[in-house]
C-alpha cells in the first residue's frame, strides 16, 4: 500500500490528515518487517544477489552433473571406496563355489520325521559294547572239535545219561558182584579189598590167602578149597577164622586166632591145567558178604585168571 | 615208577612184588631163609621175565633177567 501527503496547497487539511494516518501506518509496517533484519556491517544488497546467483549455478551445476571438472573426477573415481569387482559382483550373483544340496534332499531333510534317535548313553554303550559277550579263541578251538551231523537234544542226552548213571550204580550195588584179573603165578600181593575181606596172592605157596578187616566181634567165617588138576580133584570145607584178622590166612585150615596162618601145602597150585574153587562165608551172619573165588590156571608158570565173586553186603 | 621187590631162593628168582609189606622171608621154609637173597627194582625186569643171580668174578651176585622160555607142555 502506498499513501502519499500532497504538496498541493490546495488540498484540504481534512485530506492531508487522512494521508498521515496511512503514512504513519506504512511506516509501523515497515519497523515490522525491519525488526526482522539483523545486520552488524554495511551489506550490498546487489552483491549479495550475485553471489546467490553464482551459488544457484554451482547448484545446477552439482544437479546436472556440469560442475568442477576436478569435483566431478572425484567423484566419478570414489576414490576411498572399498568395493568389488564386477567378477566379485558376478560370482556373489551366481554363487559359483557354493556346494548346495537338490530340493529333493532338502526336502529329505526336512522330513526326517521318521528318525529314531539314541541317547548319549546308548551312544556311548554301543561304543563300550558294554553288554558284549566275548567268544574267546579257545571255546572256538572246542567247538572245532565237537563233530555233528544232525541235531541234538543235550537236555534229552543228560536225562539219558542220568539215567544209565541211575543203571550203572543200580547195576553196581546188584549181586553177584564180579572182580577178575590176571595174575602171574610169581608176583605177591593184595589183589582185592571191599572193606570187609582182603585176598592175596602167596607167591611162595601159590595159593590165594584172605585177610578179615570188618567182622563182629566172634564171628566165624567158614570156607575151603577145592582143587581139579587133569583127574584128580581135592577138596576141603571147614570153619576157618574168629573175628578179625591180623595176618593173612589159608582156606584149607582152621586158623581161627587172629595171626593164625597154616599152610596145608596139598593145596599149592604148582600143576598145570587146573581149576581152583575158594569160598569164604558167614558162619551165621545174616549181613555179612560171601565170597567165591575162581582160579583157573593153564601153565604153571603162567598168567592166572582170577575170578572173584561177591554175595551180598 | 613202581617198585619192584625180587625175592630169590638158590639164586633163582621165587616170586616178586610190587608192595612192600609182602617183600619178606616170611612164606619160606624156616630151613630156606639162609638160601634167600632180596632185591629191589632190578634193572630190565618188569614182571614176565625169569631172573637168576649169577657170580661174577669178584665173588658178587649180579642179577640176570632173561626171558621166559616158550612153554612146554608138561
Amino acid at each position: 500500500m502506498s499513501h502519499h501527503i500532497s504538496n498541493n496547497t490546495e488540498t484540504t487539511a481534512s485530506q492531508n490528515g487522512v494521508d498521515l494516518t496511512a503514512a504513519k501506518a506504512d511506516i509501523v509496517a515497515i519497523k515490522a518487517k525491519t525488526d526482522q533484519i539483523t545486520i552488524t556491517n554495511p551489506a550490498n544488497i546487489s552483491t549479495m544477489e550475485s553471489g546467490i546467483a553464482t551459488n544457484v549455478s554451482g547448484i545446477n551445476g552439482i544437479l546436472n552433473h556440469s560442475i568442477d571438472s576436478n569435483l566431478k573426477a572425484f567423484v566419478d573415481a570414489n576414490s576411498n571406496k572399498v568395493g568389488i569387482t564386477t567378477t566379485q559382483a558376478n560370482n556373489i550373483t551366481t554363487n559359483n563355489s557354493k556346494v548346495g544340496i537338490t530340493t529333493a534332499q532338502a526336502n529329505n531333510i526336512t522330513t526326517n520325521n521318521s528318525k529314531v534317535g539314541i541317547t548319549t548313553a546308548q551312544a556311548n554303550n554301543i561304543t563300550t559294547n558294554n553288554a558284549k559277550i566275548t567268544y574267546p579263541s579257545s571255546a572256538s578251538t572246542k567247538l572245532a572239535l565237537v563233530g555233528i551231523t544232525s541235531s541234538v537234544n543235550l537236555n534229552s542226552l543228560v536225562s539219558q545219561s542220568n539215567a544209565n548213571v541211575s543203571a550203572i550204580a543200580a547195576n553196581t550195588n546188584a549181586y553177584p558182584q564180579f572182580t577178575n584179573l590176571k595174575r602171574l603165578y610169581n608176583q605177591g600181593g593184595d589183589i582185592y579189598n571191599d572193606g570187609k575181606i582182603k585176598f592175596a596172592w602167596n607167591a611162595t605157596s601159590r595159593q590165594l590167602q584172605f585177610y578179615v578187616l570188618d567182622i563182629p566181634s566172634g564171628e566165624y567165617l567158614v570156607g575151603g578149597v577145592e582143587k581139579w588138576e587133569g583127574t584128580s580133584r581135592t577138596s576141603v570145607a571147614t570153619y576157618l577164622s574168629q573175628g578179625e584178622s591180623t595176618a593173612y590166612k589159608y582156606f584149607t585150615s582152621p586158623q581161627t586166632s587172629a595171626s593164625s596162618s597154616v599152610v596145608n601145602t596139598t593145596f599149592n597150585l604148582t600143576t598145570s591145567y587146573a581149576r581152583v574153587m575158594y569160598f569164604l562165608h558167614p558162619y551165621n551172619e545174616l549181613n555179612y558178604p560171601s565170597y567165591e573165588i575162581t582160579i583157573l590156571i593153564g601153565s604153571t608158570l603162567g598168567y592166572h585168571q582170577i575170578s572173584i565173586k561177591k554175595f551180598s553186603n | 615208577m613202581t617198585d619192584r621187590w625180587l625175592i630169590f631162593l638158590n639164586n633163582e628168582l621165587l616170586f616178586w612184588t610190587e608192595q612192600e609189606d609182602f617183600a619178606n622171608f616170611n612164606d619160606i621154609a624156616e630151613e630156606d631163609r639162609a638160601n634167600c637173597e632180596m632185591l629191589k627194582n632190578v634193572e630190565g625186569f618188569t614182571g614176565p621175565q625169569l631172573v637168576r643171580l649169577i657170580v661174577d668174578g669178584s665173588g658178587n651176585k649180579i642179577p640176570q633177567v632173561y626171558e621166559r622160555p616158550p612153554p612146554q607142555l608138561d
